[in-house]
C-alpha cells in the first residue's frame, strides 16, 4: 500500500479541493463466454469432460460437518454421526471455492470470484460467477449462496477456516442468510493422508504431489488480490491487466477441478482403504486412524497389517512404516490381542532406534528374556548415540524422553541386575 | 487500625519524625461521613442476595444517583476517589439489564490488562456469592483459543482493552453478531487514563465500537469512570458527543487521614545537603511496619522499588521471631502477570504487610486498604499525589500519608508551601478527537470494518457536520490513495491486509525483552521489559533484582530479544548514565517572524547510555565505572523549532546574561509554553517533547524545540506551530499574573527563581510573541 509520509498527507487532508459527485459505477464490456447476470455480476459455464466420474458418492464415510461459524462445538464430528445417511448422488455435491481480496480475512476482505462446480453425467460443469466492483456484492452473494443451496454437500478445500467463514462475513455485512450446508473440508483429510510426505498441504502441493499435475500457465494466489484490487479502481483496462484477470478466473477454475479429483481420491480411499493406500502413498496410519473413529476397525487393521506383512508392495519411508507398525501394536495392546502384539513388535525395524526399544520392552516384561532385551537395548543405544534418535515419532514429549539416552541407560543397568540377579539370586 | 491505636500512632509518627527529620508540615483532612441511602426498590431479588452475602444492605448516595441515571437511559461519567465503591455505580445497572434481558450484553473496556482480570475477579465474586449466573469473560491477548469462541457467542460481560477491541475485536465484529447486536452498556473505566494521544486513539476506537454496533441495531449506554481530575464531563462528551450527567457527589464514608510532608534530615547543613529521599521513606517505612501498620510505598523507578523491597527484607530479617512475621514485596511492570497476582492477593488478605510500588499500582487494581502510603517524591501530578495517598484508608478510621520531599527543587517549593500544594487542583485531561493523523488511521480502519456512505461523519453524532466533512476530506484523500473505492454513493476499503496492524494506540513498543535466569544451567523466564529500558536496565553485566532476587546480566541480544542473567552476590547495584540529544534531518517549511523563524521538520532525538555507575547497597557509594555498548535509542518525530535570529530583541536578551543564567530562562520560557500548550492542541502534557539550547549548534543561534513524543509524529508538532502565537499569549499572562514573588513551579519553575530571572523571562516571552504577532 503506497504510504506517502505524514506531512504530504497533511497538507492533502488540508487541501482544498472540488467535491467530487458520486462515480457511477463504469461499464465494462463483458467478454466473450461470459454473461451479465446482474449489474456488476457476470455468470459462465465451463463443461469438462471427467473420466472417473461415479454415479455415487460417499460424503458420510468422510469426515462432514454442517457450516456454523463456531466450528469448534462441532468438533469431534465423526463419519459414524452421519453413519445412517445413505449414499448421494454425484449431481447432489458441489466443490466450491472463492477468491478474495486478502488471505488474512477481517471484514474488509472481500470474495469476488466464486466457482462452484458439479458433476452432471460424466462431465464436470463449473459455474463462476465474478464481481466486476464492489456494489454488486449482493448480488454476487445471492447467487454464489443459491448454487451451495441447491446441493445436499458442499466440498473444499481449506474451506472450514477460510471460504465458509469469510462467506459468512459478507452474508452478515450484507444481511443477508447464510446457508446452513453440509461441509467437508478436503484438506483435512489429505493432511492425515500426505502430511508425511510434503512439506505443506496446500492445494498446489498436493496437486504436484498426489495429482501428479503441472499447471502451464498460472498466477501465483497471492498475487490474486492484487490483480482484482487494480483491476476494479481502473477506469480504462490495459491489456495486461485483462491477461492477468483471465488467468485469475483460469486459477480459480483449476484450483476446483483439482479439488474435485483430490475429493474423489479421498473418497475411494474411505471406500476401498487397501487398494487407496497402494495406489496414492497414503499414509497407512493416517488412514486407519480415520477408519477406527469410524468404527471401521477390520479394515483398519487390514491395512496395517498389510503394510506390515507386504512391505514389498509399498513405497513406503521408514517413518511411516514405524507409525503404521505403532499403531497396529497399540490396537493389539487395547484387544489384548498377543499373538497381534507381538508380531507386531518383531515386525519393526531392526534399524530404529523406536523398533528396537520396543523390541527391548517386549522381550523384558512380555516375554521375560531379559538377554534378549539387553541386547536390544545396547543396540537402540548404539542407534541413539549414533544419533538416529528422530525417526519414525512424531511424538509427545514424554515418549521423547523414553528414547532419550539417559532412559535407555536406565534400562540397560535394570536389565543387568535383572540378569545378575537370575544368575546369582544369593548374591543380592 | 483501631481508632485509638491509629491516633497513638500518628501521635507517635510526628514525634518521631520530628525527633529524626524535619516536618515541613501536616494536615488533617477530616472524616466523610457516609451518605447511605436504601437499595433500590425494584432491584431483583437475586442481585440484593449477592450485595447481602457481601455485606451491602445500603447504596452511597453516589451509587444511587449513577444507578437511577443508567436504569433511566443516560450516559453518565462518575467521578469518585479510590475506595468509594465505584464499581457498583455501573455493576448494579447493568447486572439488573443482563437479568432481566436475556439475551443483553454488555462491554467493560479498562487500560490495562492487569484491571481487567482484576475486574473479572470482582464481578465473578459477586456472581458466586449470589449464584446469579451470568457468564463473563475477559477477551483479550492472552485469552486462550476455545474461550474466546465461547465469549464472542455467549459472554453476557465482555471485559477488554481499546487495544483489543482497536485489533481483534471491531475488525472481526461478524463474529460478534449475537453480542454487537444486543449490546446495552458500554462501561469505560479509568478515564482519565485517555488522555493526550492515547485519548484521541481511543476516542477514534470508540466511535467505531458506536458505528458498529449501530449497524447491528443497538444504540448502548455509556458509563465513564474516572478519578479526579479537572474536566470529567467534558472530556466523556467529547469521546461520544452528546450530553452526559456527571455524578461527583461522593457518598462514601471514610476516616481521618494525616498528612505529613517530611524534609529528610540535612547532612551537610553548609551545603544544604539533605539524606536520601528513598532512604528516608525506607525508615518512614520501617518504623511504621513495626508499629503494626501496613502501608504502601510509592518510589518513581523500578529499580528503587526493588531495591528498597530488599533494604526492608534485609532490615526485617529476624531469625527467632520470622522477621516479625513481617512481608515487604516489590511491585512494579515486568514481573510476571502470576506474580503480580500472587502480590494483590497477598495485600488482599492481608499476608503481605508492605509493597514498594511504582505507579503501578496507582490505577484502580484492588489491594484492599494499607494503613499507611509513603509517597518518595511529588508524582508528577497532583492528581497521581492523591491517588496514591488515597491506597491508604480505603476503610474507615485514620490512615496515614506521608510525603517524603527529595533535594528536587519542586519538592522543596511545596514543602516550604503547603498552602500552595493543598489548594492546587487536580489537573485537565485533553484530547483531540479530530487529530487528523488519528483520525484518518482510524476512518481506514472503519472502512475496513464497514463501507462508509457518502455524506456519512465518522463521528457518534451523526449530525455534526464538521465531523462529516473532514470524514468526506479524509475519504476523498484515501480514495486518490487507492485505500478505498468510491462507488455507487458508497466508499469501500480496497487494499489488502489489516490496516489495523499499522496502527498502535500507544507509544509504547510491543517488542518486549524477556529476562531468562540461566544460573546453573537453568532456563527460567523471570520478566520482561520494554527494549528502550533494558537497554538502560539491562546491559551487560547491569546488577537486576526481581522480587528481592539479585542477579547480573551475563549477555543482551537486542535482536533476539533476549536477556540472560545468572544469580549473583556482588554488593552493589548499577545505574546508567543516559545522554540524550537532538539532531534536526529537514526542514520543511520556514516562516519568518522577523527577530525569529519558525520552522516545521523532521529531528532525531537520540538517548545513549554511554556509562554506568556502580553503587553499594545501602550507603550508595560509588565503587566504580563501566562502560556500555549498545546501540543508541533513536526516533525520528515531528518538530516545531523556534530560532532566534541573531541581532534581534530576543537575541541580545539572552546575550547580555551569562550563559548559564540565559540556558536558565531560555529553558523556563519553552517550559512554560509546554505547561499551556495542551489545553490549546488538546493533548496531554506528556505528548510534548521540548528542549532548548541558547547555543544551539544546527541554527548557530538560540532555539526552543516542540517536538512529538510519538514516532513519526501524530500532528502536536504542526497543531503547536498553529497555536504557537496562543500558548505564547497564555505563557505571558501565566507568568505576568502569577503572584509568586521571584518565581514558582506554576510559572518560571523553582530551579531558577528570583524576581530578576523572571522579569527576564517575562521580557523574553514578550518578545518572542511581539515577533509572532509581526
Amino acid at each position: 500500500m503506497p504510504l506517502v509520509n505524514l506531512k504530504d498527507r497533511l497538507a492533502l487532508i488540508k487541501s482544498d479541493r472540488d467535491k467530487k459527485a458520486s462515480p457511477a459505477p463504469r461499464k465494462r464490456i463483458v467478454p466473450e463466454g461470459w454473461t451479465e447476470i446482474a449489474p456488476l455480476v457476470w455468470m459462465r459455464e465451463i463443461d469438462r469432460p471427467f473420466v472417473r466420474a461415479p454415479a455415487f458418492f460417499s460424503p458420510h464415510l468422510m469426515r462432514a460437518m454442517p457450516f456454523r461459524e463456531d466450528r469448534r462445538q462441532n468438533r469431534g464430528g465423526t463419519g459414524s454421526q452421519c453413519a445412517d445417511i445413505p449414499p448421494v448422488p454425484a449431481e447432489r455435491i458441489v466443490f466450491f471455492d472463492l477468491e478474495t481480496t486478502g488471505l488474512s480475512g477481517g471484514s474488509g476482505t472481500i470474495a469476488f470470484l466464486s466457482t462452484v462446480a458439479r458433476f452432471e453425467g460424466s462431465d464436470l460443469v463449473l459455474r463462476q460467477t465474478f464481481l466486476g466492483d464492489y456494489p454488486g456484492e449482493r448480488d454476487f452473494l445471492v447467487l454464489v449462496t443459491s448454487q451451495l443451496e441447491d446441493a445436499d454437500w458442499v466440498a473444499s478445500y481449506n474451506g472450514a477456516a477460510f471460504d465458509l467463514p469469510l462467506l459468512q462475513t459478507r452474508c452478515v455485512l450484507n444481511r443477508l442468510a447464510m446457508p446452513l450446508v453440509r461441509h467437508i473440508d478436503v484438506l483435512h483429510d489429505c493432511r492425515r493422508f500426505w502430511r508425511g510426505l510434503a512439506a505443506s498441504c496446500s492445494l498446489s502441493s498436493m496437486e504436484n504431489l498426489i495429482l501428479k499435475k503441472e499447471r502451464d500457465e498460472d498466477i501465483p494466489g497471492a498475487l490474486v488480490p492484487g490483480v482484482w484490487l487494480d483491476y476494479v479502481k481502473s477506469d480504462v483496462l490495459r491489456e495486461e491487466q485483462s491477461a492477468l484477470m483471465t488467468l485469475v478466473w483460469r486459477h480459480n477454475v483449476q484450483d476446483v477441478v483439482s479439488l474435485a479429483e483430490l475429493f474423489l481420491l479421498v473418497e475411494s480411499a474411505y471406500r476401498s482403504p487397501e487398494s487407496a493406500v497402494l495406489r496414492y502413498s497414503i499414509d497407512p496410519a493416517g488412514l486407519a486412524r480415520r477408519l477406527l473413529r469410524m468404527d471401521r476397525e477390520e479394515e483398519a487393521k487390514g491395512i496395517l497389517l498389510m503394510v506390515r506383512d507386504k512391505a514389498e508392495m509399498f513405497e513406503l519411508t521408514g517413518d511411516a512404516r514405524t507409525r503404521a507398525l505403532r499403531h497396529l501394536a497399540s490396537i493389539a495392546w487395547k484387544a489384548r490381542d498377543r499373538e497381534l502384539y507381538v508380531k507386531t513388535i518383531l515386525a519393526m525395524d531392526d534399524a530404529s532406534l523406536f523398533g528396537c526399544l520396543a523390541k527391548a520392552k517386549l522381550y523384558e516384561h512380555f516375554l521375560k528374556e531379559e538377554l534378549s532385551a539387553l541386547s536390544w537395548a545396547r543396540k537402540a543405544r548404539d542407534i541413539a548415540v549414533a544419533g538416529g534418535a528422530g525417526e519414525g515419532t512424531r511424538a509427545s514429549a514424554s515418549s521423547l524422553s523414553a528414547l532419550s539416552l539417559e532412559a535407555i541407560d536406565h534400562r540397560i543397568a535394570r536389565l543387568e541386575r535383572k540378569i545378575a540377579k537370575k544368575d546369582n539370586p544369593a548374591a543380592l | 487500625m483501631n481508632p485509638e491505636t491509629a491516633n497513638a500512632i500518628c501521635d507517635e509518627l510526628a514525634s518521631w519524625l520530628a525527633a529524626q527529620s524535619e516536618i515541613a508540615w501536616s494536615t488533617k483532612l477530616p472524616a466523610r461521613v457516609p451518605d447511605l441511602v436504601p437499595l433500590p426498590e425494584n432491584l431483583p431479588p437475586v442481585l440484593v442476595q449477592a450485595l447481602g452475602s457481601r455485606g451491602i444492605k445500603a447504596l452511597y448516595s453516589h451509587q444511587k444517583k449513577a444507578y437511577e441515571l443508567a436504569r433511566a437511559g443516560r450516559d453518565l461519567v462518575v467521578v469518585t476517589p479510590t475506595a468509594s465503591g465505584k464499581t457498583l455505580c455501573y455493576n448494579l445497572p447493568v447486572l439488573q439489564t443482563l437479568l432481566e434481558e436475556p439475551e443483553s450484553r454488555a462491554l467493560y473496556l479498562f487500560p490495562t490488562k492487569a484491571l481487567s482480570q482484576d475486574q473479572q475477579s470482582a464481578l465473578n465474586e459477586v456472581m458466586l456469592a449470589g449464584s446469579i449466573g451470568l457468564t463473563i469473560n475477559t477477551y483479550d491477548g492472552d485469552t486462550p483459543a476455545d474461550i474466546r469462541t465461547k465469549a464472542r457467542t455467549s459472554g453476557r460481560i465482555i471485559i477488554s482493552n481499546p487495544d483489543m477491541l482497536h485489533a481483534g475485536i471491531l475488525p472481526n465484529h461478524t463474529k460478534w453478531v449475537k453480542f454487537f447486536s444486543n449490546l446495552r452498556y458500554i462501561v469505560v473505566d479509568e478515564l482519565h487514563a485517555y488522555r493526550g494521544v492515547f485519548g484521541s486513539h481511543v476516542a477514534s476506537v470508540l466511535r467505531r465500537l458506536i458505528r458498529i454496533a449501530k449497524f447491528y441495531g443497538s444504540s448502548p449506554i455509556f458509563i465513564f469512570s474516572s478519578a479526579t481530575i479537572a474536566n470529567p464531563r467534558e472530556l466523556a462528551e467529547r469521546y461520544i458527543e452528546r450530553e452526559v450527567a456527571l455524578v461527583e457527589e461522593n457518598g462514601a464514608g471514610s476516616g481521618e487521614k494525616v498528612v505529613f510532608c517530611v524534609n529528610p534530615p540535612l547532612v551537610d547543613a553548609v551545603q544544604g545537603i539533605r539524606r536520601s529521599s528513598s532512604l528516608e521513606a525506607e525508615s518512614v517505612m520501617l518504623w511504621l511496619l513495626r508499629k503494626g501498620v501496613r502501608t504502601i510505598l510509592f518510589s518513581r523507578s523500578r529499580l528503587q522499588v526493588e531495591l528498597l523491597a530488599s533494604y526492608l527484607n534485609q532490615k526485617l530479617e529476624n531469625p527467632y521471631n520470622r522477621d516479625f512475621g513481617l512481608v515487604v514485596k516489590p511491585y512494579r511492570s515486568g514481573l510476571l502477570p502470576s506474580e503480580r497476582r500472587a502480590i494483590e492477593k497477598g495485600l488482599r488478605e492481608g499476608n503481605i504487610h508492605g509493597v514498594v510500588s511504582t505507579n503501578a499500582l496507582e490505577l484502580g487494581i484492588d489491594i484492599g486498604g494499607l494503613d499507611a502510603a509513603v509517597i518518595t517524591g511529588y508524582p508528577g501530578s497532583i492528581a497521581s499525589f492523591w491517588q496514591q495517598a488515597g491506597r491508604a484508608g480505603r476503610t474507615a478510621g485514620l490512615s496515614l500519608a506521608v510525603y517524603v520531599a527529595s533535594s528536587a527543587p519542586l519538592d522543596q517549593y511545596f514543602a516550604a508551601h503547603p498552602e500552595y500544594f493543598l489548594s492546587r487542583s487536580a489537573e485537565q485531561a485533553h484530547i483531540d478527537a479530530y487529530n487528523p493523523y488519528i483520525f484518518t488511521d482510524h476512518l481506514k480502519c472503519a472502512a475496513f470494518e464497514l463501507p462508509f456512505a457518502e455524506g456519512e461523519a465518522f463521528s457518534p453524532d451523526p449530525s455534526n457536520v464538521r465531523a462529516a466533512q473532514l470524514t468526506q476530506e479524509a475519504l476523498e484523500y484515501l480514495e486518490e490513495e487507492g485505500i478505498v473505492r468510491h462507488a455507487a454513493g458508497r466508499y469501500f476499503w480496497s487494499a489488502e491486509g489489516y490496516p489495523g496492524e499499522k496502527t498502535s494506540l500507544r507509544t509504547a513498543t510491543t517488542e518486549n525483552v524477556v529476562i531468562v535466569d540461566v544460573t546453573q544451567g537453568r532456563h527460567d523466564v523471570i520478566g520482561e521489559m520494554d527494549r528502550p529500558s533494558a537497554k538502560e536496565l539491562l546491559f551487560d553485566k547491569a546488577v537486576y533484582i526481581h522480587l528481592g532476587t539479585q542477579y547480573q546480566v551475563k549477555s543482551l541480544d537486542l535482536e533476539k530479544r533476549l536477556c540472560l542473567v545468572e544469580r549473583s552476590d556482588v554488593d552493589y547495584w548499577t545505574d546508567s548514565i543516559v545522554k540524550r540529544d537532538i539532531e534536526v534531518l529537514s526542514q520543511d517549511s520556514t516562516e519568518p517572524h522577523g527577530q525569529l523563524d519558525l520552522i516545521l521538520g523532521d529531528i532525531l532525538v537520540r538517548g545513549q547510555v554511554e556509562k554506568y555507575k556502580k553503587l553499594r547497597f545501602n550507603t550508595n557509594e560509588n565503587v566504580g565505572y563501566g562502560e556500555i555498548w549498545l546501540p543508541p535509542e533513536e526516533m525520528q518525530t515531528r518538530s516545531l523549532m523556534v530560532a532566534l535570529k541573531p541581532e534581534g530583541g530576543a537575541w541580545r536578551l539572552l546575550r547580555e546574561i551569562p550563559p548559564e543564567r540565559a540556558d536558565g530562562i531560555l529553558r523556563s520560557a519553552a517550559d512554560l509554553v509546554r505547561q499551556l500548550a495542551p489545553a490549546r492542541i488538546l493533548c496531554d502534557i506528556h505528548d510534548i517533547g521540548v528542549a532548548s539550547r541558547v547555543r544551539d549548534q544546527f541554527f548557530k543561534s538560540p532555539a526552543m524545540y516542540f517536538y512529538d513524543v510519538y514516532p513519526g509524529g501524530t500532528g502536536i508538532a504542526e497543531a503547536l506551530h498553529a497555536n504557537l502565537k496562543e500558548a505564547m499569549a497564555s505563557a505571558i499572562e501565566r507568568l505576568a499574573g502569577c503572584p509568586c514573588a521571584g518565581g514558582c513551579p506554576s510559572c518560571i519553575g523553582v530551579e531558577i527563581a528570583s524576581a530578576e530571572n523572571k522579569a527576564l523571562a517575562l521580557q523574553l516571552l514578550r518578545l518572542l510573541h511581539g515577533a509572532l504577532e509581526s
